[in-house]
């Protein structure tokens, strides 16, 4: 029997050379990427989750975005959307993933304190992806986003389903 | 603790420790007298972490959490928030409302407006005090919040957006934290003060000369 | 006449002052949940005398005492607030609130306030 797939942090360090199976948790400005077996998970609140899917290579990549513009720095890449996107383009090519076979899903950007602060975030944090996306012709194929409440995305990259809870709700596929 | 944060000397650490301090004793005080039963402040500190640790520092299971939630304004801003679990909560609203216990089962308007109630005291008490401990003879400091609102939600989606204004300022937070508990009652109720970016620069100012004398009110 | 109106974004806290003031012979001629309310409700049933909250949504205590009291400079409003700092005192009181109860107040000795402030009515 084969071991499992290590979900692989591959945002520093050398690529693992064994992979196991396990659901990988992806932090505030963070990103991860993985294979086949791998499920990414995030808990969003104004941030956006991205998700990225290459199916025919297996490959795929979540990064929770923060806030939209880095205004030049480079480090922390997740937290920004326009450092977010190249870094997870980057480690989806390292895995064997091709940028013009990406499908890219988006869920996030709540107004959860009802703030117009808040509520400015999200939007703009929405506008730079998709911007960013549009720029790299990396179609959106699912979004659920807006509104108050927090929403829990995973990632399924065996199979590209995004599935998003949210508190009183039924369960969303994208 | 480590460097806490860039703008905070360690003279100043020890002094924004005070006014939290003062903080938390004046809510404790209120606490009691609100619930006409003890109330303790069992954890009372000033923290840092990464701003991929913050949303979890009320735990990382992925678990909702209630809040009632106030901005601070005045001289500071930021968020205030009183965060407990449906139990906790619910055993709050019992004694606010003069309940037997176990009475309230879930979130309607009596029980909403109970812990909102709690939170404004609570959050009122806090500043309260923090503001005594921070004005001085010749600088009065002024900390008056909005009014509370309820949230149910994932505890971490929540933490998100408080921690939102830090967020644009750097890698890492720093927030103040009591936790209140109850003689003979199963209830954990965490406060949190968290300091937007202009907030944390006033106080390195505040924080210069010497702070009121324990705090207590004039 | 004991004509009171409660003034506070707590419904719980309504509930409290209600009660204690029916205990002390008040009558309670209006509840207001803002400030906007309580100005209006003021026009409206000139009571002879106002509890009144600070932190409110919209308009808050002290712009709706500031409002009440031009309408009626012999208005007579106690702030009922659980903000207990000395600039904020200072400006309630001189824009002519008569007293000022502090949060958490003791219902025995807000139920005496109301009972001093009905016999002085």
């Amino acid at each position: 029997m084969s071991k499992g797939l290590q979900a692989a942090s591959l945002t520093s360090g050398p690529r693992p050379t064994e992979i196991v199976a396990a659901d990988r948790k992806v932090g505030m400005g963070q990103i991860e990427v993985g294979q086949r077996g791998h499920v990414l998970k995030t808990l969003l609140g104004s941030c956006v989750g991205l998700t990225l899917h290459d199916r025919r290579a297996g490959v795929g990549g979540l990064a929770h975005i923060v806030l939209p513009d880095s205004r030049g720095d480079l480090t922390a890449p997740g937290k920004f959307a326009d450092t977010a996107l190249p870094e997870l383009l980057r480690l989806i090519n390292e895995l064997g993933g091709r940028t013009e076979k990406l499908i890219a899903k988006l869920a996030g950007a709540a107004n959860m304190f009802s703030s117009e602060a808040g509520k400015l975030v999200g939007e703009q944090n929405l506008l730079a992806v998709e911007a960013l996306l549009a720029s790299r012709r990396i179609p959106i194929v699912g979004r659920h986003c807006g509104g108050t409440q927090g929403r829990r995305m995973a990632f399924y990259i065996e199979t590209g389903e995004v599935t998003i809870d949210i508190l009183g709700s039924e369960s969303v596929v994208l | 603790m480590a460097a806490i944060f860039p703008l905070f000397t360690p003279a100043q650490v020890e002094k924004l420790t005070l006014a939290f301090h003062a903080g938390a004793a004046s809510a404790s005080e209120a606490m009691t007298k609100w619930l006409s039963r003890p109330t303790v402040i069992t954890i009372d500190s000033v923290d840092q972490c990464s701003l991929e640790q913050a949303p979890t520092i009320l735990g990382d299971t992925g678990d909702e959490v209630c809040m009632c939630l106030m901005q601070m304004g005045g001289d500071l801003s930021g968020p205030m928030i009183l965060a407990f679990d449906d139990v906790s909560g619910l055993v709050l609203a019992d004694i606010v409302l003069g309940r037997q216990k176990g009475t309230s089962s879930g979130w309607d308007e009596f029980e909403k407006s109970a812990v909102l109630e709690s939170m404004n005291i609570v959050g009122c008490a806090y500043l309260n005090g923090m503001a005594r401990c921070l004005s001085k003879d010749d600088e009065s400091v002024t900390l008056v919040p909005a009014p509370p609102i309820f949230l149910r939600d994932f505890a971490e989606s929540l933490l998100q957006m408080a921690f939102m204004e830090q967020a644009t300022e750097g890698r890492s937070v720093i927030f103040a934290r009591a936790r209140f508990e109850m003689q003979g009652a199963p209830i954990k109720w965490t406060f949190l003060l968290i300091p937007d970016p202009p907030s944390i620069a006033r106080l390195s100012q505040l924080l210069q000369g010497d702070l009121s004398s324990s705090g207590r009110p004039q | 006449m004991n004509r009171l109106m409660i003034v506070d974004d707590a419904l719980i806290m309504r509930l409290k002052i209600r009660e204690i003031a029916l205990n002390a012979g008040w009558d309670v001629v209006a509840e207001a949940q803002n400030g906007e309310d309580a100005v209006r409700l003021f026009e409206q049933h000139h009571p002879d005398l106002v509890t009144l909250d600070m932190v409110m949504p919209g308009m808050d205590g002290l712009a709706a005492l500031k409002a009440i009291r031009a309408k009626d400079p012999n208005a007579t409003v106690v702030m009922v607030s659980a903000v207990n700092q000395k600039q904020k005192l200072k400006e309630c009181i001189e824009n002519g609130a008569v007293d000022f109860v502090v949060k958490p107040f003791d219902p025995a000795n807000l139920q005496a306030f109301f009972v001093r402030y009905r016999q002085g009515a």
